[in-house]
């Protein structure tokens, strides 16, 4: 019985590891760059450099979109995301099928202040529906937020804290290792 | 014949690892009542612009006790659903598509990946709901693609759930409780809504309270 146990946890172990196999190196210095953001992430580009892979790449501060365009513009890898934030709120954009990089970015500029926009109407509308007070301190204080996130976006335009960026691994290791802003890259599910 | 045992029981075990793996879009949890996870207030603004529609949801919780199952369970996760119904293939709303934000904690854009063909939800959920908080005001919105139709029967869903695993907060990893009280509808389809004498159909704006002294609705 235990030998029988033995032998089916064998193939299930030999078949997860299929492909798990000696694989072209990459530079020592993308690999280093690599290990340093993610184990995953390295042991997959060691192991399959030219595998066409999606991953999250976080930045270790804010940057514009005009900043993240221009660095893009250089790169091997297709932008498909886009992640905005801060400690009070979050959100970001995703590229359509076909949809240029110039297109989404002044598509995500656009929507970000009309959604702050019409946020602000919105509540105002609450407002007038509601007696209760404590429910109408929060209100208040949500549009006051949405006035602040308008002040922020008319100041600094929208700032990127993350992308999702799909290409062949040895590229998203390279960029991620030539961009000092990065400061994680985490294998995402498509 | 033993090579035939081996060979199933490999069969067997490698099914058992996929079935979990692929198929649980559910999970268990504690048992609880509608009043400790689902919102007292909420408002939907379902609109469109000339570059595509869009869903608005607003959600409020009015006390501690109203978030209490949340607060119980570290590992927590919160959608608020919209649903658009998609029976009869002309549904408002397809996918979620564009732009998207949201103040709800660890907020993130769900996957349609389990969901039935006949109802299309556009949600974006919370991967770390214990740290909502009662008295704020919380929102979601973001861009849908067309569905079809010209106008279709909006329902919305407060659906309690668990990451697993618990350090991860991707969309992957949220699954919904198996167990009631869960999937709280607090829009139903196709329903006069008292004391709107008809059913909420996209696009539109209504506003509703949930048990916070009585549950009733309200144009925007």
């Amino acid at each position: 019985m235990f030998h029988f146990i033995y032998i089916t946890i064998t193939m299930f172990l030999a078949t997860m590891m299929a492909g798990v196999v000696a694989a072209k190196p990459v530079t020592s210095n993308a690999k280093q760059s690599a290990v340093n953001k993610n184990t995953q992430f390295y042991d997959l580009v060691s192991q399959s450099p030219y595998k066409n892979i999606r991953v999250k790449i976080s930045f270790t501060n804010d940057v514009t979109l005009s900043d993240i365009q221009n660095v893009l513009h250089k790169e091997m890898v297709a932008v498909k995301a886009f992640y905005h934030g801060t400690s009070s709120y979050t959100g970001g954009y995703r590229l359509q099928e076909g949809e240029t990089l110039e297109e989404a970015i002044a598509s995500y500029q656009r929507d970000h202040i009309f959604f702050i926009k019409k946020r602000i109407e919105a509540e105002e509308m609450i407002l007038q529906t509601t007696y209760d007070k404590t429910f109408q301190d929060a209100v208040i204080q949500h549009i006051r937020e949405a006035v602040q996130m308008r002040v922020d976006f008319e100041k600094n335009g929208v700032r990127i804290i993350a992308i999702e960026v799909e290409g062949f691994a040895i590229d998203v290791a390279k960029f991620s290792q030539k961009n000092i802003f990065v400061h994680d890259v985490s294998l995402v599910t498509k | 014949m033993k090579k035939f045992t081996i060979l199933l029981a490999f069969v067997c075990v490698q099914l058992c690892l996929c079935s979990t793996s692929v198929f649980a879009a559910t999970t268990s949890c504690s048992l609880t009542d509608d009043t400790k996870f689902v919102p007292s207030w909420g408002k939907v603004l379902i609109d469109e612009d000339r570059y595509s529609r869009y869903v608005y949801q607003w959600m409020y919780w009015h006390n501690d006790s109203r978030l209490s199952w949340f607060g119980d369970n570290t590992n927590s996760t919160f959608e608020p659903d919209a649903f658009f119904y998609n029976y009869n293939n002309e549904a408002f709303a397809e996918e979620p598509t564009g732009y998207w934000a949201s103040n709800l904690p660890r907020a993130y854009r769900d996957t349609q990946s389990f969901d039935s063909s006949g109802e299309n939800a556009i949600t974006i959920g919370s991967a770390n709901a214990q740290d909502l908080s009662s008295g704020r005001i919380y929102y979601t919105v973001t861009r849908m693609t067309d569905g079809g139709g010209d106008s279709s029967w909006v329902k919305l869903s407060a659906q309690r759930g668990k990451r697993r695993p618990s350090w991860c907060y991707s969309t992957n990893c949220s699954f919904g409780c198996r167990q009631s009280e869960n999937n709280v509808r607090t829009l139903p389809f196709r329903q006069s809504v008292p004391p709107l004498d008809e059913e909420f159909s996209a696009p539109g704006c209504v506003q509703y309270w949930y048990h916070w002294n009585i549950t009733t609705f309200s144009e925007c």
